[in-house]
């Protein structure tokens, strides 16, 4: 981008100094600017530290254990077998990195691309269910959390980490988890929690979370 | 002689057998529940203000300040979310697998409203934030405490605190759809971990759903913040 506009200031620059409405010397100068537009790089990492899965459902007489789609670095916040009417705590489900340039930081959004959809057809309420806490060794299964709500951007966010992502009017403040105000780079870890309702149909439920990050 | 101590020893005999008997027949726990309370405390609101009238040469309009984001050197644009070329967005993907509750028939919780919000310096009334249900195919006792509680005299969080304090969570059980009496009695929740106190019983056989009405007491020195409470019930077997 920068090379353009130069280039453009050098061309600008050419044809003021070659443009000939006299045959005397003409001398003229050209002002060129340029901004350089602010850039950001976001990755997000589930299960990003051994230890990773979940703990809780305390009294339903099952040990809760993360689920086979979970693996280190990669792969499902895998929550395993979770009891209808309990509360479980998932450890390091995710770490959000971000980079950025921007001298005034950035905001990182969270949202749910749909509700928790069984593979019988039922689907169960993304903001009943699940939460998000910053990581924390004091975190349970009971500790204040925030909902994940669902996307008002139906149909936009592509599943599973699309890119060149555009907002009508950005993401809402309602799904804003973190911010920062410097640039650089920087890491922000989280917890789930999830809340089985008492009447949830048994069956495997799956939902996406799509982390945004934004320059401010 | 002999008699006597034969006797005594027969009827101490006697005696631990039956007192065991009873230990056991109370530690018959059949399930228990976790239930968890959000306290949400909240600095007094102003009960009025007045409108002072402006000084002799004092406006009595406020200005609104302007506030200027622009964020671009030339000034033109407004600020917009740009998308990024690569790397903005990442994704993770959560499943789980439902099971039901296999001991929800014997004891399960039935939320309502279970966020209370409250003032500091004030006693907040809360008219079954959430229901209880027990059934058990003998007579049986429903008993409640504090999660995480002692007696061993440290302070505990608010609100149930630990014992010898008082909680300042307490409960009046009614039938569902009726709201507890003006007079009536609340019992503060025990807060010194097991055995508790008894929350309602019922006979063998009896299924049953009881409205827990709450009155929660916030302390003036006690922070605004976000608490958690939560209440273990037991079901025992008797």
């Amino acid at each position: 981008m920068r090379r353009i506009v130069l280039g453009l200031g050098l061309a600008i620059a050419a044809t003021l100094a070659c443009g000939g409405y006299s045959d005397a010397e003409q001398n003229g100068a050209a002002k060129a600017t340029w901004k350089v537009l602010p850039s950001i790089n976001a990755s997000v990492t589930p299960n990003y530290q051994t230890g990773f899965g979940p703990q809780g459902g305390t009294g339903s007489g099952s040990t809760p254990a993360a689920g086979s789609a979970a693996t280190l670095d990669g792969g499902y916040v895998d929550f395993g077998t979770v009891v209808a009417g309990y509360q479980y705590v998932y450890k390091y489900a995710a770490q959000v990195k971000v980079m950025t340039n921007d001298a005034l930081g950035y905001k990182v959004f969270a949202e749910g691309t749909s509700e928790f959809t069984g593979t019988l057809g039922s689907t169960v309420p993304m903001d009943s269910v699940l939460f998000w806490m910053l990581s924390s060794s004091a975190n349970t299964q009971y500790s204040n959390a925030t909902p994940f709500y669902t996307t008002n951007n139906t149909g936009d966010i592509p599943t599973n980490g699309g890119n060149n992502l555009t907002f009508a009017s950005g993401p809402p403040s309602s799904t804003l988890i973190y911010s920062s105000s410097s640039q650089g780079t920087s890491t922000q870890d989280f917890d789930y929690q999830i809340r089985v309702p008492d009447t949830v149909a048994q069956d495997t439920f799956t939902a996406i979370v799509v982390y945004t990050a934004v320059a401010n | 002689m002999r008699k006597y101590a034969v006797a005594t020893f027969f009827f101490v005999a006697v005696a631990l057998w039956y007192s065991a008997k009873t230990v056991l027949a109370i530690s018959s726990i059949v399930t228990f529940k976790e239930v968890p309370l959000t306290i949400i405390v909240v600095a007094p609101s102003p009960v009025a203000f007045m409108h002072l009238p402006p000084s002799p040469g004092q406006s009595s309009s406020l200005q609104v300040a302007s506030i200027s984001s622009y964020d671009t050197p030339m000034g033109i644009l407004p600020p917009t979310i740009i998308a990024q070329s690569a790397g903005q967005q990442g994704a993770v993907p959560v499943k789980f697998l439902t099971k039901p509750d296999p001991t929800s028939t014997y004891l399960h919780e039935i939320p309502i409203n279970t966020t209370i919000t409250a003032q500091q310096g004030t006693t907040t009334y809360v008219t079954c934030p959430y229901e209880m249900y027990a059934y058990y195919t003998t007579p049986y006792n429903v008993t409640d405490w504090g999660y995480g509680t002692t007696s061993t005299g440290t302070t505990g969080a608010f609100p149930i605190l630990n014992y010898p304090q008082a909680s300042d969570l307490a409960f009046v059980v009614t039938a569902v759809g009726v709201p507890p009496a003006a007079n009536a009695t609340y019992t503060n929740f025990s807060n010194s971990g097991s055995p508790g106190q008894s929350t309602f019983t019922g006979t063998a056989g009896e299924k049953q759903t009881q409205c827990i009405n709450l009155k929660l007491t916030v302390p003036k020195t006690q922070a605004v913040g976000t608490y958690e409470a939560l209440i273990q019930y037991n079901l025992y077997s008797t």
